[in-house]
């Protein structure tokens, strides 16, 4: 009952995000100026290892070959080399086909865009477009993220030995609105445009989603029920068996 | 004479800003503050470089453990690189604590659960005797006899001396009279009297023994 309300709150919040969000509030980051690199200079030499950072409420875009990356307000991003980037701190915003590394492991795009930020735990990853997949260390497979959908990893787990990931889940769509505009560099009456067109697609994938989640839970459910079922019913019967063992030792002891 | 006044402000106005200390104040903060944006940027770098070191680590681990199950070392490195959370030391004095408050309260089957932990596990623990004679006494109120005849018995064997064994034979007397074994009985405070040097203990055996008499 308690999922059908939040799938209602969330439906209603996302067919009606584009006529409700005030999009004039919204406020694109300025590009950066004076992004800050170490080693000094280092962005337009041939440094091997260049770390770039960004200042409060500033975006700075790169413009490679294969793709667009943006990165948000006090982030940090590592350049190895021409193309390889490690994703240390903040937010970045990605559009087109390559790769971003992190610690917890490395984020794959084929044609598509994502956006991403993290903290010391984790990486979350919002999937635009195209196909999105996140390889968590020390796993042979990758999780691929549905489109409108956004999914973290974590740090790797010796006990379990695997590393943490979630599980995907409907963007929060006003959130997202907030954060496109920040990094979005069109026009007001193309953003509006944009965000009507994606609010509606969003809708539909939480429908989707809500769908197949309703019937992963149900079989869940079933599954754990099951369990219980049959531990339950182990339990009855050793102790059952155990009764009898103890009224056998105790007629030995005490009676005879 | 008026263009000669100008002239000599001016001069005054550039020796003024050559020689100010306010210049050179602005120069040095500005480098300041940039070693400082240097600094915070290489430890950013050096962080993230042992992070991905750490996760290196974790990721390598769970196959060497599985070789060297035992070895300590590989533990602790694990304990450290796998970010877990604080582990939750349990003592036996913690869990007798628990269990007192809970026989305090009446709660017997929550506290058998802290006294049966206590006499499994912690054997060596110096409040072994006190658990399982408050565990026999536990279950005795439950009126589980014949676990707390268990329990007595384990106390029996492991302090025969013990003034809280004296104290649990007199409990199994009682079992007994309850399961109308009066002969047991008196055996069981017979034993009290025989054994026990401790006053109260010999007294309220005399009583039982009488009330049976």
């Amino acid at each position: 009952m308690r999922a059908l309300v939040v799938l209602f709150v969330l439906l209603s919040g996302g067919f009606s995000a584009a006529e409700s969000y005030d999009l004039e509030a919204i406020v694109s980051y300025p590009i950066e100026k004076e992004i800050k690199e170490y080693p000094a200079d280092c962005l337009f030499s041939k440094a091997q290892e260049c770390v770039l950072s960004t200042n409060f409420h500033r975006k700075f875009h790169f413009n490679e070959k294969n793709f667009k990356l943006s990165l948000g307000s006090e982030s940090s991003l590592l350049r190895k080399g021409a193309t390889e980037f490690h994703f240390l701190k903040g937010e970045l915003w990605f559009k087109g086909s390559g790769s971003i590394y992190t610690e917890f492991g490395e984020i794959h795009v084929q044609d598509g865009e994502f956006y991403a930020k993290r903290d010391k735990k984790q990486v979350s990853v919002r999937a635009l477009g195209g196909k999105v997949l996140l390889k968590a260390r020390g796993e042979s497979q990758s999780l691929f993220v549905p489109n409108y959908t956004e999914n973290w990893m974590g740090g790797f787990r010796v006990k379990d030995g695997v590393a943490k990931t979630g599980i995907p889940q409907p963007i929060l769509i006003r959130d997202h609105i907030r954060k496109w505009g920040q990094f979005y560099s069109g026009t007001r009456v193309e953003f509006k445009s944009e965000v009507e067109i994606f609010s509606r697609k969003w809708a539909e994938r939480v429908h989707k989603l809500s769908k197949e989640y309703k019937s992963m839970s149900t079989r869940r459910v079933a599954n754990v029920t099951n369990k219980r079922k049959r531990k339950k019913q182990a339990k009855e019967k050793r102790l059952k068996e155990d009764q009898v063992f103890r009224d056998m030792l105790r007629q030995r002891a005490l009676y005879e | 004479m008026l263009v000669m006044l100008v002239g000599v402000m001016q001069v005054y106005h550039t020796f003024r800003s050559h020689f100010s200390e306010e210049r050179f104040l602005k120069k040095e903060l500005a480098r300041m503050e940039n070693n400082y944006t240097q600094l915070q940027l290489q430890n950013q770098l050096v962080n993230y470089q042992y992070k991905e070191f750490q996760q290196n680590v974790a990721s390598l681990l769970p196959a060497a453990i599985q070789k060297d199950s035992f070895s300590y070392g590989l533990r602790n490195i694990a304990s450290v690189v796998d970010n877990a959370e604080p582990i939750k030391m349990e003592t036996a004095t913690e869990l007798f604590e628990q269990g007192r408050i809970h026989f305090e309260e009446k709660s017997f089957e929550e506290a058998t659960v802290y006294f049966k932990r206590i006499s499994v596990f912690y054997t060596e623990s110096i409040h072994l005797p006190e658990s399982l004679f408050m565990l026999a006494e536990a279950y005795y109120q439950l009126k589980d006899y014949e676990r707390s005849i268990d329990a007595i018995d384990y106390l029996m064997q492991q302090f025969p001396e013990h003034v809280l064994t004296g104290y649990s034979l007199i409990r199994l007397g009682k079992i007994y009279e309850i399961h109308d074994r009066t002969e047991d009985a008196i055996l069981a405070y017979g034993l009290i009297r025989e054994r026990f040097q401790q006053k109260d203990l010999i007294r309220q055996a005399s009583a039982m023994l009488e009330g049976l008499r």
